[in-house]
């Protein structure tokens, strides 16, 4: 439980009333954050969502002997039987969509569309180049639309 | 759209929101970054990663907008994902929080935090923020230029504020009385009105 300061005395009312006015760390980034991503985002908000499965640096092995730099981080997406695999490392993103299907891939961050590629015969897709920051990985396939959940890359 | 939207209550906002309204969405952004922003300090997040978290958190809200069914429980739904991302932020980029071998606990002052506690403490700068705008003017800028940091001396507040330097002390404690009076705060600490009613006939 937190020590909270205590409103009856002065000095320590004085002192919640600096912090609470200071904006505080971050406060505006943030602000600038929630009003950039609506415009971008709310297009189609009933697209089907496929949601993270396992994150190699959160449950695998890897997490447990903590993230070795530039090892390759496994992610695993699914909506009902479908599956979206994805590797990303220094060299960009890899995956593949199971079961395998031909259909238009597309990366995006928070600022939109970054790249669109279609997935071969086997399923697999690439995005060269690193990314930083949250991204999700959207797919047309066999006539049905879905997005992956947003991660942090 | 008559009552600014300042005024619209949190179920309106998000089914606004739900319906495109970017307005609406902004003020929920707006009612919101202070405890999201919040959040992220206490993981003491450099600029650039807390950039990806804030936009990670209103991302998944975007997403999550059409499953609300509570739209009271969005203040503990944002603190705990934006927790959530922190948390999960550290761990990938190997700026584990610290755990204790003997334990296997997490020993970071974050994990102290409880989302009861961020949520209550970004109420209480909220009371205080509308406790601050319910005061005049003149007062609002005295109790800001004392609670600046570093603090004004009183030389300076009086040379600003144009008032003797002999009566600052006074007006301190008594426009921090006016504060403490304000409906915002006596709200807040569940103060009767009558409590204050001998006083102000």
């Amino acid at each position: 439980m937190m020590p909270w300061r205590n409103w009856s005395d002065d000095d320590e009312l004085l002192r919640d009333i600096g912090d609470a006015v200071r904006p505080g760390a971050h406060e505006q980034q943030v602000l600038d954050a929630g009003r950039a991503v609506f415009a971008v985002h709310s297009t189609d908000l009933d697209k089907a969502l496929a949601a993270l499965l396992y994150d190699s640096h959160v449950d695998g092995l890897v997490a447990v002997r903590g993230p070795v730099s530039g090892a390759p981080r496994n992610l695993v997406f699914a909506l009902g039987e479908l599956r979206v695999e994805i590797e990303l490392s220094d060299a960009g993103i890899e995956g593949q969509l199971i079961p395998p299907e031909p259909g238009t891939v597309r990366l995006l961050d928070a600022a939109g569309t970054v790249a669109e590629t279609t997935s071969d015969e086997v399923g697999c897709f690439a995005f060269p180049a690193r990314r930083h920051g949250p991204i999700r990985i959207e797919c047309a396939v066999a006539g049905r639309r879905l997005a992956t959940e947003w991660i942090n890359s | 759209m008559g009552a600014g939207i300042d005024d619209w209550d949190l179920p309106t906002l998000v089914k606004a929101s739900i319906d495109r309204d970017e307005e609406a969405w902004n003020e929920l952004v707006r009612r919101f970054a202070g405890l999201v922003a919040y959040v992220i300090r206490h993981y003491r997040l450099g600029a650039a990663d807390a950039q990806d978290v804030s936009q990670l958190v209103w991302l998944r809200l975007v997403e999550h907008l059409g499953q609300i069914r509570e739209p009271s429980a969005l203040p503990g739904w944002l603190a705990t994902t934006t927790r959530h991302e922190c948390e999960r932020y550290l761990r990938i980029n190997g700026r584990s929080v610290a755990v204790d071998p003997q334990t296997l606990r997490e020993d970071d002052r974050a994990e102290a935090w409880n989302v009861d506690d961020l949520l209550l403490a970004a109420e209480r700068r909220q009371v205080l923020l509308d406790g601050l705008a319910q005061l005049a003017p003149q007062h609002r800028e005295l109790l800001l230029l004392l609670a600046a940091d570093p603090p004004y001396a009183y030389a300076e507040i009086s040379r600003i504020l144009g008032i003797p330097i002999g009566s600052i002390g006074p007006t301190r404690s008594r426009v921090l009385g006016k504060l403490r009076d304000t409906d915002a705060i006596r709200a807040y600490l569940g103060v009767p009105e009558s409590v204050q009613m001998g006083r102000c006939p």
